[in-house]
């Protein structure tokens, strides 16, 4: 049975986010996840641990350069506590134009570098404040000088597992580098994961003497199980057109192929300052298969084991993107019946 | 008067809850969390769910480690899973801790101080409302648009609190804090003539009343017979203040100033132990803790209700071990339950 992992969604009501928590872990997947935009990554994963028995709980992704190093540890740590060993620090770099707009970071500078960093950094704090060691770290973006730290406070099972969520090259390398596993991307294609994905990562464990079986790389697919597969292309659209008018993809959306698409997408968006049908319009039934999995119950299992062939564990996803909740809550119920372990 | 309890620093975050559900029966208006071994947000997302009307604050989260949009969110979501029962509390902490430990930016903590809550409650505030909010200034330099709270709020806005103790960062509490929260080594003498004009001049300037302001005390108190254990363990309370030089005019303004400097001379040649403890003398104890019977301790602990707006009970002394830490606590509740 494949190891798969499930958004904890949007929600904040305490009743839902927990009734979600568990419907994942009834399902029998082995994650579930909350991201960082409109919520804290923390808080949800706090509230829904004591809740959960099995799962593993994970920020897909907590954003790296927004908090300092010991601010992620010690908050690692509680969530480490509070879900005796079942934390997961999935750290992603964030685009530039959100870290230091929204956020004020005043060094971004080269994401890959910088998070992998930053990962070195949340390694080396957590060793120390695990045997009371005082812990030094100079790097190009941290430099940190701790002493009179009286631990220990050690992780349950010695180790916090930390996660990176990769797109393209130089940040794959950097989580072969360093991460103990990597978090998939919507826009993942499976010609992407055999082509970038893997050989990327390899590259990084190569250089940093590690192995294949020391990094657990987790796609992200985006699946629409429906018989009907015309409405099904129509109801995916959104999830290349939401992300191909994000300028940090293009070289992503490119590669595939679609540049032409992508300008008119990105054309329309501008003329109509935000989305509408005009964007979508572009999307056709190849460029939703590229990065989509529509079919039925059976086509969605023989796509998704394709993926299970190079990746050691699949995040899914259903169509959400310009869609009525009920028509995304019919691809979610059908989805955990295809799936459910 | 309302009454507060402090959660203790260092504990799992199991004991943290219990604590809260206590405190919550006995009637106590609001549990605070620390931010040092644990992270200030976690403990209460996981007391949130455990109670059901008892507010929940930090005393407090460090504020400049980690950004402000980042203290938004967390406030946000716990009071989201709180039901509008959260408070932030901020202060700067050490310049050490800041640079050396966090490896980000001290600068002047009052004006950064001031800087940090306004963007913090312009994120909360105005941009969850889809509202742009754009800040330059000393320590931040923000734009956000394009972004909105997507979850229901219970409430349009969070107290923010500070942990302070001198008079500028009592001021620019005045100036743009809900409330605050002095350091557990405040005297009634100290609050009374230091801190409180400088947060009503703060208040005054920015056009506010004294009554949309929560002042507290913030005390170390310990009701036992046995009061030669409890000045022992509250020597450890002073001394761990006394090493640290930011504190030093507090104590020369109580007269302590040759006292103080002799303890943190012992520490800085031995480190911190027993010995520069026991220099603390007797009369520290008293300038700046509660020991003492019941009734002495309700009657010192009504001098301060005189004037301020709550009364923070703080986690016992440092030096106590788990059972006297235990037997202080029950006394509290004993006295203070309602």
């Amino acid at each position: 049975m494949g190891r798969y992992g499930y958004a904890l969604g949007d929600t904040m009501e305490p009743d839902a986010l927990i009734a979600r928590a568990r419907k994942i872990e009834d399902a029998g997947f082995d994650a579930a996840w909350s991201n960082e935009l409109f919520t804290s990554p923390f808080v949800p994963l706090a509230t829904v641990a004591p809740h959960t028995g099995k799962i593993k709980l994970g920020s897909s992704i907590a954003y790296g350069f927004t908090r300092s190093p010991l601010e992620t540890v010690i908050t690692s740590l509680d969530l480490d506590a509070i879900t005796n060993g079942r934390f997961i620090l999935g750290l992603g770099s964030g685009v530039r134009r959100l870290n230091e707009m929204w956020h004020g970071v005043p060094n971004y500078g080269r994401p890959a570098p910088h998070l992998k960093e930053c990962v070195r950094a949340i390694r080396s704090i957590i060793d120390g404040v695990s045997s009371g060691e005082p812990v030094r770290f100079e790097g190009e973006y941290y430099d940190i000088d701790m002493r009179g730290w009286e631990g220990p406070h050690k992780p349950i099972n010695g180790r916090v597992p930390i996660y990176m969520a990769a797109v393209r090259d130089g940040m794959l390398r950097a989580a072969g580098d360093v991460a103990d596993g990597v978090l998939g991307f919507p826009m993942w294609s499976l010609e992407w994961v055999k082509q970038m994905v893997i050989p990327n990562i390899e590259k990084g464990l190569k250089r940093s003497g590690r192995e294949r079986k020391d990094i657990e790389v987790r796609a992200a697919v985006t699946v629409a199980i429906t018989n009907d597969k015309k409405q099904g292309y129509r109801d995916a659209r959104g999830t290349p057109g939401f992300y191909t008018t994000i300028r940090t993809y293009q070289p992503l959306v490119n590669w595939h192929g679609y540049e032409k698409e992508a300008d008119r997408i990105r054309e329309a968006f501008v003329k109509l300052q935000g989305f509408g049908d005009e964007v979508l319009e572009p999307i056709h039934d190849d460029m939703v298969d590229t990065f989509v999995v529509v079919g039925n119950a059976d086509e969605a299992r023989a796509r998704v084991a394709h993926f299970e062939e190079f990746c050691d564990a699949v995040d899914l996803e259903v169509p959400h993107n310009f869609i009525p909740d009920e028509v995304h809550e019919e691809y979610e119920k059908r989805l955990f019946e295809v799936f459910a372990n | 008067m309302k009454y507060y309890l402090g959660l203790e620093l260092d504990a799992a975050i199991d004991s943290q809850v219990d604590a809260a559900v206590r405190a919550e029966s006995a009637g106590f208006d609001a549990v605070w969390s620390t931010h040092y071994y644990n992270s200030p947000f976690i403990p209460l997302a996981a007391i949130a769910r455990e109670t059901k009307s008892i507010g929940l604050g930090t005393n407090i989260a460090y504020a400049f480690t980690r950004s402000p949009m980042e203290t938004a969110l967390s406030s946000l979501d716990l009071d989201a899973v709180s039901d509008g029962r959260f408070s932030l509390g901020l202060a700067p902490g050490f310049h050490t801790i800041n640079e050396k430990w966090y490896g980000v930016t001290h600068g002047r903590p009052a004006p950064h101080m001031k800087e940090c809550i306004q963007v913090t409650r312009a994120v909360i505030e105005e941009a969850s409302q889809g509202r742009p909010v754009s800040f330059k200034g000393d320590y931040y330099d923000i734009e956000i648009d394009g972004w909105h709270r997507a979850q229901p709020m219970p409430r349009p806005r969070v107290p923010i609190y500070v942990g302070a103790m001198q008079e500028g960062m009592s001021r620019m509490a005045g100036d743009v804090a809900d409330g605050l929260i002095p350091h557990s080594i405040c005297s009634a003498r100290w609050i009374r003539e230091v801190m409180l004009p400088n947060v009503e001049r703060g208040l005054k300037r920015s056009g506010r009343r004294r009554e949309d302001f929560d002042f507290c005390a913030c005390l170390s108190v310990a009701i036992t017979k046995d009061t030669k254990q409890a000045y022992r363990d509250y020597k450890d309370t002073i001394a761990f203040a006394a090493v640290t030089r930011p504190y030093q005019r507090l104590f020369d303004w109580h007269g302590f100033g040759r006292e103080a400097a002799a303890i943190r001379d012992a520490f800085l040649k031995n480190g911190y132990g027993p010995e520069v403890i026991a220099r603390v003398p007797d009369e520290m104890v008293d300038a700046f803790t509660i020991v003492g019977s019941m009734d002495e301790v309700r009657r010192r602990v009504r001098e301060f209700e005189e004037f301020v707006d709550s009364v923070f009970f703080a986690q016992s002394s440092y030096g106590s071990g788990p059972d006297v830490k235990a037997q202080y606590l029950d006394a509290i509740y004993e006295v203070y339950s309602r």
